[in-house]
């Protein structure tokens, strides 16, 4: 099998905890050649500990070489769209991470891009690349709890949980203090850094796309300036429910937790944290999950899977094993859910189209 | 001694007579005036707890308050001027049956101390089986007042989303509401499970704070005997009469007249919020 090469435009928190150990362990069908970041030390952590040839502070330089097959996009997503446009133009298969865009408008012109230039484009979801996930949907699809008519995600963050990682270089800081995933001109909060997963999931889970959501957030941590806090309840258009709490920030000790409950017309599924945590240590200061956020995120192989799935897809020039509309589709459930929770009104889909549902 | 009552329980039901016994027994509140109809007189001017079932809890709380008596009530869906009035003025408010249980009754204690520092959110889900849908609206309703029991601020906006689960009435409530102190409260009721499961079903309430999160699941205190019939649950929860009456002793002297009235206008506008489909504001 042809060894793809492959650049990596990005190298903050997730290329670091996720996407760079991947690629070491995908070594046989991976060389990974260049990375690129405006940020130098980050850019050369990466090229010292995972071996790349070079770096480069702008990615126009990577995407220049002729000698890449793939980049892999770890950028923020407010530069997803200048970066995957530029790289289809370049010629370059692209594996970008979610959330795919900061609008709906941005994510048809990537995929728009894409087909132009007939070069592959994946949007990372990660989660539909691990087994608890695909066990669950094994399970639906095999009809063993009948029809989805409620699928039920919350997700809990204590603020330690990415200091924990011990990264070499962490995210990106516009000003020099605050990173860019907590200030509000760079991102929009946990609709798009969590929920974007949740509402995915329940698309996928509910075979459906939706028609429209309701919401509410708040910011709940200290220093932080966008919503890390976000409830919200989608109706699909088959009639099933999406519902999901999603928390940052809390006390440090609290584990990584993710309840999942999908209940159907003749039975239900769950995977629930920490009641199914395989790791519990009890001191006199109270209960840990040590192994609960590695587990569920990152040793459970999703991005090796994701990274080693879309690497088999060019080389047997087959589709992409997750498709970008539907990460267009989680996109903008997600941007419906801040718009939602900032009108306090219920929004339709159809309004987040770029022709104003007119279509 | 006198034979003056110290405490009005009204209801003809099983949770109002044990109540009553319990508090004659443990010496809560002897003597106890049992009020079984509304046929029958108010003798008392003592404070009146109403254990009645839904349809006659606004009668007894319309006597009650025309007689000039404090009145701690289950919850009261009926929208009456003279019952939101009361509850403004600090001379009404609403207990859930949630408050029975052993282990709400201490999240809820837990929650009045300030335990989780600051307060994100409260996530809260009672699911029951699919044959008990007759009672989602009960279940509804002590939840909604649970809820806004443990939160002392005042509500802004409630949004409702129901669905009839794939059936011919509304199986499940969707709430999600927003109080002045940012709060955000996800509640979730829904007939859903298995008719095998048990009669209770399941039942989450979950605060989240900058210093603690709050877990409480009941169902989980429960004998799980797996044999021929499959995996089956006993729960063992105490019974509730103790926790319940030591939950309304203590709403007849708090003062927290804003936590209150948040759970009457929680009542009241998530039916408003299902009905428009769209959230409602419950400001002035």
């Amino acid at each position: 099998m042809t060894k793809l090469r492959a650049g990596l435009i990005g190298t903050g928190t997730i290329a670091h905890s996720a996407h760079l150990p991947a690629m070491r362990y995908l070594r046989h069908d991976i060389e990974l050649v260049a990375v690129a970041d405006i940020r130098a030390e980050a850019a050369e952590a990466a090229v010292h500990e995972y071996g790349a040839e070079t770096w480069y502070s702008d990615y126009r330089e990577l995407l220049e070489r002729d000698d890449i097959d793939f980049v892999d996009i770890c950028t923020p997503e407010f530069l997803h769209c200048e970066q995957v446009v530029a790289a289809a133009k370049a010629g370059k298969h692209i594996l970008c991470e979610k959330p795919m865009a900061a609008s709906v408008a941005e994510a048809d012109e990537m995929i728009k891009a894409a087909r132009d230039a007939g070069v592959m484009l994946m949007i990372g979801h990660s989660r539909r690349f691990t087994d608890r996930y695909r066990n669950t949907w094994a399970a639906i699809a095999e009809g063993q709890i009948g029809n989805v008519q409620l699928v039920r995600e919350n997700e809990r963050r204590p603020v330690a949980m990415y200091s924990a990682l011990d990264l070499n270089t962490g995210y990106w800081t516009p000003d020099g203090e605050r990173p860019w995933i907590a200030d509000p001109e760079y991102t929009r909060g946990a609709a798009l850094t969590n929920a974007v997963h949740e509402m995915d999931l329940a698309r996928w889970f509910a075979g459906s796309d939706a028609d429209s959501v309701q919401a509410e957030s708040r910011i709940a941590g200290e220093n932080v300036e966008v919503a890390d806090f976000l409830s919200y309840t989608i109706s699909f258009k088959n009639g099933a429910i999406g519902a999901a709490e999603i928390v940052n920030n809390l006390p440090r000790a609290y584990p990584y937790f993710h309840m999942l409950e999908i209940f159907g017309d003749k039975g239900y599924a769950k995977a629930q944290d920490p009641a199914q945590s395989p790791y519990e240590i009890w001191r006199e200061s109270g209960m840990s999950f040590p192994a609960n956020f590695d587990q569920l995120l990152h040793i459970d192989n999703a991005y090796i899977r994701e990274i080693g799935w879309f690497v088999r897809a060019i080389q047997f020039d087959a589709p992409p094993p997750l498709d970008p509309w539907d990460a267009r589709q989680a996109l903008a459930l997600s941007l419906a859910a801040v718009k939602s929770s900032e009108s306090g009104r219920r929004v339709y889909l159809s309004e987040m189209e770029p022709d104003g549902g007119a279509a | 001694m006198s034979n003056e009552p110290n405490l009005v329980i009204a209801g003809d039901n099983d949770l109002a007579s044990e109540t009553a016994r319990h508090a004659i027994s443990a010496g809560m509140a002897d003597p106890v005036y049992l009020w079984r109809t509304t046929d029958d007189p108010l003798v008392s001017q003592a404070p009146v707890v109403i254990l009645a079932d839904p349809p006659e809890r606004l009668g007894f709380a319309r006597m009650a308050l025309d007689a000039g008596n404090q009145v701690v009530s289950l919850p009261i869906t009926d929208a009456d001027q003279q019952i939101d009035d009361a509850v403004t003025a600090g001379r009404c408010s609403l207990v859930s049956r949630l408050h029975g249980l052993p282990t709400m009754s201490r999240l809820a204690a837990d929650c009045r101390s300030g335990s989780y520092g600051r307060r994100y959110g409260v996530f809260a889900a009672h699911r029951i089986p699919v044959n008990f849908a007759s009672e989602l609206e009960d279940a509804l309703f002590n939840l909604l007042v649970y809820v806004a029991s443990l939160i002392d601020s005042p509500l802004v906006r409630v949004s409702a989303t129901t669905s009839e689960l794939g059936g011919q009435t509304t199986a499940a409530w969707f709430i999600i509401a927003r109080f002045a102190d940012d709060t955000i409260a996800t509640i979730e009721v829904t007939a859903i499970l298995p008719d095998s499961d048990q009669p209770n079903g399941e039942l989450v309430v979950e605060v989240t704070g900058s210093d603690a999160v709050l877990r409480a699941e009941p169902e989980r205190q429960s004998v799980m005997v797996n044999g021929s019939n499959g995996l089956r649950k006993f729960p063992w929860y105490a019974e509730p009469p103790e926790f319940l009456l030591a939950q309304a002793l203590t709403m007849l002297q708090d003062k927290r007249v804003e936590s209150h009235v948040s759970a009457m206008r929680l009542l009241q506008r998530s039916g408003d919020a299902a009905v428009s489909d769209q959230a409602v504001s419950t400001l002035p």
